[in-house]
């Protein structure tokens, strides 16, 4: 990779790597079991702009969260279902990713081990005689996930903690198939 | 099982108190100990004090020195593995470097700090350091690395016991 190209200001593409956590106003957990407790959300209430909050408290029914920009303020995710607004993980924050990670790695069986499971991303096309799919990978045994085709591996644009843009959206991909 | 070897102030991890934030953390307080979650520093200030979530709900400010993380948490070894790989001046990566035991190959056993790109950073329990990638660390030695005591996640509670050690190392230079 000759040179980085930094993911400014693409609002999309920033917003792919969104993953809702729970689907209101049913308010069922989309990531069953995943505790988000001390992650930053992004919490998208329509006709406002997304604004971002520390996770303190939570459960698939019901979400405490506390601002950042005014320390205890608390919202209560019980209110109307209509104007409820929907908490998202962000995978451009590694925190994020690895707690991902690690509860996609315990969904699949993989004994969980002192440091995060890996996650690695192949650039090779693979043909089967029932599907076509890219490759993702996590941890030592190597538990694979198909990506679909048109998924652009060789993207090199960077998060702003100069991760790769491409391997959490292909993490984000996962996580919303595996989620309910 | 001693909870003090997995236990690190924020004292002995210079900038940790940056990459913190949503982590539970132990506050001393009045010569006691409350448990929180760990907010961040406080508007305005870029060395303290800290904002700490204590667990009644009540948001005290805390001093540097009184706070401390515990490596039984596998959310705090994923954010100290990526300190420590920060502090190597690695790049950050999408997942969080890999901390395990070197192979039994010799009398060289000891911890591996694993990223992407093929990066590793070798800590061994005693003295035979021949790459530019390996590092004594003599406090491993006091570690047995077959000790098969588990944390409550089901990881092995030496190899975290292995990380805080490594990460004073990395802390002090």
């Amino acid at each position: 990779m000759s040179e980085r190209h930094w993911l400014y200001g693409d609002r999309e593409a920033a917003a792919a790597l969104w993953v809702p956590l729970a689907v209101m106003p049913a308010i069922e957990s989309t990531l069953p079991g995943f505790d988000p407790v001390g992650l930053w959300v992004k919490i998208r209430t329509p006709g406002a702009e997304p604004r971002a909050a520390l996770v303190t408290s939570y459960s698939p029914s019901h979400a405490g969260v506390v601002g950042r920009f005014g320390v205890g303020e608390s919202l209560w995710l019980d209110q109307d279902p209509s104007e409820c607004p929907v908490p998202h993980i962000d995978l451009a924050d590694a925190t994020t990713r690895d707690r991902c990670l690690r509860w996609l790695a315990a969904r699949h069986g993989v004994a969980p081990v002192c440091g995060s499971p890996a996650w690695d991303v192949s650039g090779w096309d693979h043909h089967d005689a029932s599907r076509s799919y890219r490759e993702a990978r996590i941890g030592d045994r190597e538990y694979t996930f198909a990506l679909p085709l048109d998924f652009n591996d060789t993207d090199d644009r960077r998060l702003p903690d100069g991760s790769l843009y491409a391997h959490a959206l292909a993490l984000a991909l996962v996580l919303r198939r595996e989620g309910t | 099982m001693s909870d003090d070897a997995l236990r690190i102030a924020f004292a002995e991890l210079p900038g940790f108190g940056d990459v913190a934030t949503g982590l539970p953390v132990r506050i001393a307080w009045a010569g006691t100990h409350l448990r929180g979650l760990y907010l961040g520093a406080t508007p305005g200030s870029h060395v303290g004090p800290y904002a700490v979530l204590v667990d009644d709900g009540y948001v005290g400010i805390a001093g540097w020195d009184g706070l401390s993380v515990n490596l039984a948490d596998a959310a705090t070894r994923d954010r100290v593995a990526r300190w420590c790989a920060a502090r190597l001046g690695w790049p950050a990566q999408t997942s969080a470097p890999t901390w395990m035991r070197t192979l039994d190959l010799d009398d060289s056993a000891g911890w591996c700090l694993v990223g992407a790109d093929d990066r590793a950073e070798v800590f061994l329990a005693c003295g035979d350091v021949r790459l530019p990638n390996e590092r004594a660390l003599p406090g491993l030695a006091a570690l047995d690395r077959d000790d098969a005591r588990t944390l409550p996640d089901g990881t092995r509670w030496v190899d975290a016991a292995a990380l805080a050690v490594a990460a004073r190392h990395l802390g002090a230079r």
